[in-house]
């Protein structure tokens, strides 16, 4: 990290390739499209290590990269969302290997409104603390706590009514 | 204690899809371009830097109009090229950007520069303040810090672009598969729309008073758009001649408009 910091290319490089695949899920996961995806993931990338300079090499670097990532996603859904109004938005895209479990898991997840999705997407997929999310997202513990049982609840009721149909 | 879905959501993200290498390859370059310069001693390749330099002038003087205010855009074949070669910026002139071998090159007069990254095509804006490139499924514009000013996703790989001598609007020339399909963006990455589905991946050209755009349509015809009315003019001198593999351009400050092969000028029309 520190060499990373001081414009070492090859520890930066190392640096990418040990964060790049969970950061890129973590965008996958938030906007369920791979080319949505490329580009928040890379975007992040390239922030945080513009910014690398700036970065307290005491902290953790991975909470960090998310946090940027989770936000540039954020922003892009909510402009999209602004553009295009109430439309539904698109199933995400999955590879043939995924299951009808994981599929309709993944689907309902998807169908979380954007502010709940991310927040089972940092809890479950990148492995934040409710604390870790409430400083990423900039808003109270107990809102984060709320979002996440909110949509477990609503997980559960879409899974109970995919199974009784 | 966490729940039987908790658990799933759990192993549900473990089994997400795999970002695709090449991808990964581009990311991690623009990364690295992002980077902080590095401490350690730079590579110079004194002779390859005045060798490349010199082909850029070269090549951009034959493109003639293709250079735009000062901004020379070049873009070399699939030889390879050698790939720390670095880029000395031509006396007069704004910035230059190369592509060869798929790998950008940038260096401007303001000192942004650039190296190395993985594109699929790149222009320089006026003043050579921004570039635009086509980073995998995306127009990028990034500043002169090398940071992404805005970015928007395509339909495929972005072949062409041109940005329009006043700066504001950028036209590119997306493969989406079984066809390009030409499109025109604001410089400020709003208000993208698609002027026409069916071009050549030839890069289009601005005339001078970037209210006009010509670009060589999917039977080799080129085709002059006008901005200001929407409409599409087939050019009957350079659609009868036809030039499918090569660079149009407009003589700077003239109304004509020329078809240019790499050998040499084939043919120039008043428009």
């Amino acid at each position: 990290m520190r060499r990373a910091r001081r414009g070492d290319r090859d520890a930066a490089a190392e640096l990418f390739r040990r964060y790049w695949r969970d950061a890129w899920r973590a965008a996958f996961a938030i906007t369920g499209r791979r080319a949505l995806a490329d580009d928040v993931a890379a975007d992040g990338f390239e922030r945080a290590f513009a910014a690398l300079g700036r970065f307290d090499d005491r902290r953790p670097f991975g909470p960090w990269l998310h946090r940027i990532v989770a936000n540039r996603a954020l922003d892009i859904l909510r402009t999209e969302r602004r553009l295009a109004g109430d439309e539904p938005p698109d199933l995400p895209d999955l590879s043939p290997e995924h299951g009808a479990g994981d599929r309709s898991l993944l689907t309902a997840v998807a169908d979380l409104p954007l502010e709940r999705r991310v927040a089972v997407v940092l809890r479950y997929g990148v492995g934040m603390t409710p604390k870790q999310i409430a400083e990423t997202l900039d808003v109270p513990v107990g809102t984060v706590n709320s979002r996440l049982a909110r949509a477990l609840e609503q997980l559960r009721e879409s899974l109970e009514v995919e199974h009784v149909e | 204690m966490s729940s039987e879905l908790e658990r799933r959501l759990e192993g549900l993200f473990h089994e997400l899809p795999q970002p695709e290498p090449e991808v990964g390859e581009i990311a991690l370059a623009a990364s690295l371009a992002a980077l902080a310069p590095s401490a350690r001693p730079r590579r110079a390749l004194r002779a390859g830097v005045l060798a490349l330099a010199a082909a850029a002038v070269v090549l951009a003087i034959a493109a003639g109009s293709l250079a735009a205010a000062g901004a020379l855009h070049v873009s070399l074949g699939s030889k390879p090229m050698p790939a720390r070669a670095g880029l000395t910026l031509p006396k007069g002139a704004s910035g230059v950007a190369v592509v060869a071998n798929g790998r950008l090159s940038v260096v401007t007069r303001s000192g942004f520069r650039l190296q190395g990254l993985p594109v699929t095509a790149a222009a320089l804006s006026p003043h050579a303040l921004f570039v635009a490139a086509g980073i995998g499924r995306s127009l990028v514009a990034m500043a002169p810090n090398g940071r992404r000013a805005w970015s928007v996703p395509a339909a495929g790989p972005v072949v062409a672009i041109a940005w329009a001598p006043y700066g504001n609007r950028i036209a590119y020339v997306v493969n989406a598969g079984h066809r390009f399909v030409l499109h025109v963006i604001w410089g400020n990455g709003t208000n993208d729309a698609v002027i026409d589905r069916a071009v050549r991946a030839v890069r289009p050209a601005w005339r001078g008073d970037s209210l006009a755009l010509a670009y060589v349509g999917a039977g080799g015809r080129v085709v002059v758009y006008d901005l200001s009315h929407a409409t599409h003019r087939t050019v009957p001198g350079l659609g009868a001649m036809r030039c499918p593999h090569a660079a149009i351009g407009w003589a700077t400050g003239t109304p004509v408009l020329r078809c240019i092969r790499p050998s040499s000028v084939e043919r120039q029309v008043r428009r």
